[in-house]
């Protein structure tokens, strides 16, 4: 297991995803960052990750419609995690109905993220 | 040669007495010689009538006719007028007065005689008529008419086609008028089979045949209506109709009533609002005339104090009144279905009205049945407001003797029971003519009955309502002079599995001194002033700030005791600011107990405090009695003091870091403080925040409020991740507002403060990224 697991990380706030990316190089992962959802599935699709992490709320193509083109297009079963901001519970339904494998609300620890990410691809 | 021209001539008589011709042969004068025997049957006149000049005068339409056409006759025998020997046509006149079309042909004969033969026509003739009648229909009229064979082609369009939809009827012919006048070939396709469906089988699918919309020849679109009939030959006839001017006045009227619906909306809305704006002013009358009872005061300005309180509480029901019957009115009045004690709550209003009761010297009786079930679920909120209403309404027209209240098991079933509640009077009582009036709004039984008895007669209407929405029943006998028996029936679930619990009632200490640091948010001046002298008489200090976010500013400058917190306030309202006090703030002021004062009594308000995180809610506007218990409830007394002690420690340190708008230390610990990634972030977030002024103006200026929503929802994690705590309500506030268009023409403040903010966070960042980078 020498090569890296990679990630997607799709987060249109930059400095947030900067640190994210950090913290979870730190822990031996490769970050591929996407700052819209469209960018995202570009990622996806050429870097085939081990695991998405997605924002609900971005530009263009939302984290919705990310999760759906993943399961429902590109028929890959890759876990995604997505970030949602408070008074969008709604949308975390939809996100799991769609296919989403665990969600974390915005404002989360980095820490919290960096343990649920580990458990998620051990 | 004679013979043979005699049998000639007697052949050709029998020929021509046989055949239905008329034949006339006249002289050179005029005189008329022979008729043939059909033209006796066709004119019925007998031949003695119509010989000699008789034919002249009696065949034609008038004599002036006939006499020019005698004439016309001399003049061609005596060669001076042409024989015009082309067939022509003219009415015969016959005895019974009627006209026959005849075809005529004039001919010379032997010896200058002038001889004219006509064939009748009439039926053919008529038949041309008609046509020409038809056509003249087909042409005049205003709508459309459409022949078209079984495959749907058009055979005949008539001329109106081009008036109404600007084809000429050849534009339209065959298949043509399905691929111009539809958009869709699928659409038209369906429309022509559902035509040839009804037409020749009767038969009726969904599609819409007898209206539908027709692209006219400039593009624009009429609304067409049809009817439709089998004609001859396997055809069918398409009457159409304009009916845009119809269709629109339909939606304009559509549009009307929406309009209407709309303003009654307002209306209530209005009323809603104009209620909560009478209250709050009134709210502080009753408020200081409380304040001022409690001074020293002589006899009189006691009695005029209690005067004007007493009117301040009956105008203060009025309105609870109105607004309750509005929402009665557009449906808004929410039942719950919740589980309580019923005996408890029957003897909770009647202790209340006893002391009404007792003032008039009256006697208040209480009988519950021993079979009523205790603990039902129900509305007791409405069971209160109707018994209060009916012992209220009792006590007042009642000037000696007793009001009693029966509560009696009228239906018992195993999971429900209809439970009656009998309220008897021995008062003034009701007129029997006026007793089915007593429900309705603003009747009294006597129009001077409000002027003796006081109220706003809208009690039993609102009653009534209440009890119809509760599934109820309400009626009432009375005999006038004698008294009133009001009688309620209503349904209970029965809760068979919560056990009636004995509540403990809050004692009040005797000691009225609390001793707390209160905050108090709300806006109004005057009940600033009120709740502030009210909290220091009970020994409380009081800090008052006029909006959400001066709320959220003191509370991080100072410790309190309780908030209490205003739901509706300019800037920033109750609800956000406490949910910015119980998240986003540290942790001891989260656990801050903050009561919501309201003027909102409905549940879904209640819920939506409670929701945000507010410990506890009083109705504005408060007894005095219930605050102060409340009061208690959250004072929570000894622990405080331990606890601001070790707060001392705590505040001086944030005071240092008063100057700074920002604070790294999640960010230095998230990154394990390597300066390197430190730098990263600092450098990327000052370009963000430079991005972020660029749209968040430009929306602004464009007032584009998704985009502004767009760029604050987006700039809100690093708001918090760089420790910018006095930005981050704002950012919070703007970002709801922009989402839900909210508030905005009120945003300036906020907008500002944000530029201002991040002016200042910039400068930090920068001084930072140079000291970071001369290390």
């Amino acid at each position: 297991m020498s090569s890296k697991k990679k990630i997607v990380l799709a987060e249109d706030n930059s400095t947030l995803s900067l640190l994210l990316k950090f913290r979870l190089e730190k822990e031996g992962y490769e970050l591929f960052i996407a700052e819209d959802g469209k960018k995202a599935l570009e990622l996806i699709e050429n870097e085939q990750p081990e695991l998405v992490l997605t924002d609900i709320m971005m530009p263009y193509v939302s984290g919705l419609e990310v999760i759906s083109h993943v399961r429902n297009k590109l028929n890959m079963n890759t876990p995604i995690i997505v970030f949602s901001a408070a008074g969008q519970e709604e949308m975390v339904l939809k996100a799991f109905n769609l296919g989403a494998s665990d969600f974390m609300g915005k404002p989360f620890s980095p820490n919290e993220l960096v343990m649920r990410v580990k458990r998620m691809l051990s | 040669m004679e013979s043979i021209d005699i049998e000639k001539l007697k052949f050709s008589e029998l020929i021509l007495n046989e055949i239905n011709l008329i034949v006339i042969s006249c002289d050179k004068n005029g005189n008329v010689l022979y008729v043939s025997n059909a033209t006796e049957k066709i004119s019925g006149y007998g031949i003695e009538s119509l010989v000699g000049n008789l034919w002249w005068e009696n065949t034609f339409f008038s004599k002036e006719e006939g006499h020019i056409s005698k004439t016309k006759v001399i003049n061609t025998l005596s060669g001076k007028l042409p024989v015009n020997s082309k067939p022509h046509e003219r009415k015969l006149k016959c005895k019974d007065g009627s006209l026959k079309w005849i075809e005529w042909r004039d001919s010379f004969a032997q010896d200058n005689m002038f001889v004219s033969v006509g064939v009748e026509i009439s039926d053919w003739k008529k038949t041309e008529e008609i046509k020409k009648q038809s056509d003249t229909i087909i042409n005049s009229v205003d709508s459309m008419i459409f022949v078209s064979d079984r495959d749907g082609h058009v055979i005949f369009a008539s001329p109106s086609v081009e008036k109404m939809l600007g084809y000429t009827p050849n534009e339209i012919l065959g298949d043509k008028w399905w691929n111009i006048t539809f958009d869709n070939t699928q659409q038209a396709l369906k429309v022509k089979n559902a035509i040839s469906n009804y037409v020749f089988f009767h038969t009726k699918d969904f599609t819409d045949i007898s209206k539908r919309k027709i692209k006219t020849k400039d593009g624009s679109y009429k609304w067409i209506e049809w009817q439709l009939s089998k004609g001859v030959n396997n055809t069918y006839i398409s009457i159409g109709t304009d009916i845009t001017n119809k269709i629109n006045e339909q939606i304009e009227l559509k549009k009307a009533k929406e309009t209407a619906e709309k303003s009654l909306k307002v209306k209530d809305e209005f009323l809603a609002n104009m209620s909560h704006e009478i209250r709050t002013p009134l709210n502080a009358v009753i408020g200081f005339t409380d304040l001022l009872l409690e001074t020293t005061l002589n006899a009189e300005q006691r009695a005029h104090l209690e005067t004007m309180k007493n009117s301040g509480e009956i105008l203060n029901s009025l309105i609870s009144n109105v607004l309750d019957l509005s929402k009665l009115d557009s449906n808004k009045l929410e039942i719950e279905s919740i589980s309580f004690n019923l005996h408890k709550k029957i003897n909770e209003v009647v202790k209340l009205m006893k002391i009404r009761a007792d003032e008039k010297n009256l006697s208040l009786e209480l009988f519950i049945n021993t079979d009523i079930p205790t603990q039902v679920f129900g509305d007791p909120t409405r069971l209160s407001q109707i018994l209060l209403n009916l012992i209220g309404n009792a006590i007042k027209f009642t000037n000696e003797g007793s009001v009693t209240v029966r509560v009696l098991l009228a239906e018992d079933f195993e999971k429900s029971a209809t439970i009656s509640f009998e309220i008897t009077d021995t008062g003034i009582g009701i007129v029997s003519n006026k007793i089915n009036t007593v429900f309705g709004a603003f009747n009294q039984a006597k129009s001077d009955t409000s002027r003796i008895y006081g109220g706003t007669g809208l009690g039993l209407t609102i009653v009534k309502k209440i009890v119809k929405l509760l599934k109820g029943t309400i009626d009432v006998k009375s005999t006038f002079g004698r008294g009133s028996v009001f009688n309620l029936n209503l349904p209970f679930k029965k809760d068979t599995i919560t056990t009636s619990s004995v509540d403990v009632e809050v004692v009040i200490p005797n000691n009225d001194q609390l001793g707390l640091k209160i905050l108090l948010v709300e806006d109004n001046k005057t009940n600033q002033i009120l709740a502030k002298t009210r909290l220091e008489r009970w020994n409380c200090t009081v800090d008052i700030a006029n909006n959400g976010i001066e709320g959220v500013k003191k509370v991080q400058d100072a410790r309190y005791d309780v908030i209490l917190m205003d739901i509706q306030m300019p800037v920033m309202d109750g609800y956000e600011a406490t949910k910015i006090i119980k998240n986003d703030l540290s942790k001891k002021t989260s656990l801050i107990p903050i009561i919501a004062m309201t003027a909102y009594t409905s549940k879904s308000d209640i819920q939506r405090a409670l929701d945000v995180g507010m410990n506890d809610y009083i109705f504005k506007p408060f007894k005095s009695k219930d605050l102060f218990a409340l009061l208690v409830k959250y004072s929570g007394t000894k622990s405080n003091i331990v606890k601001k002690e070790l707060d001392v420690v705590e505040d001086k340190n944030e005071e240092l870091n008063e100057e700074k708008y920002t604070d790294l230390s999640y960010l230095k610990e998230e990154s394990f403080n390597e300066s390197e990634i430190i730098k990263l972030l600092i450098e990327q977030f000052l370009k963000d925040l430079k991005d972020f002024l660029i749209v968040f103006n430009l929306g602004l200026e464009e007032k584009n409020w998704d985009l502004l929503h767009g760029a604050t929802h987006k700039i809100k994690p690093s708001v918090s991740m760089f420790g910018i705590s006095k930005l981050e309500p704002i950012i919070q506030e703007l970002t709801n507002r922009f989402r839900h268009k909210n508030k905005l023409n009120e945003i300036s403040d906020l907008t500002s403060s944000c530029v201002d903010i991040i002016g200042k966070v910039k400068l930090e960042l920068e001084t930072e990224l140079k000291s970071m980078t001369n290390e």
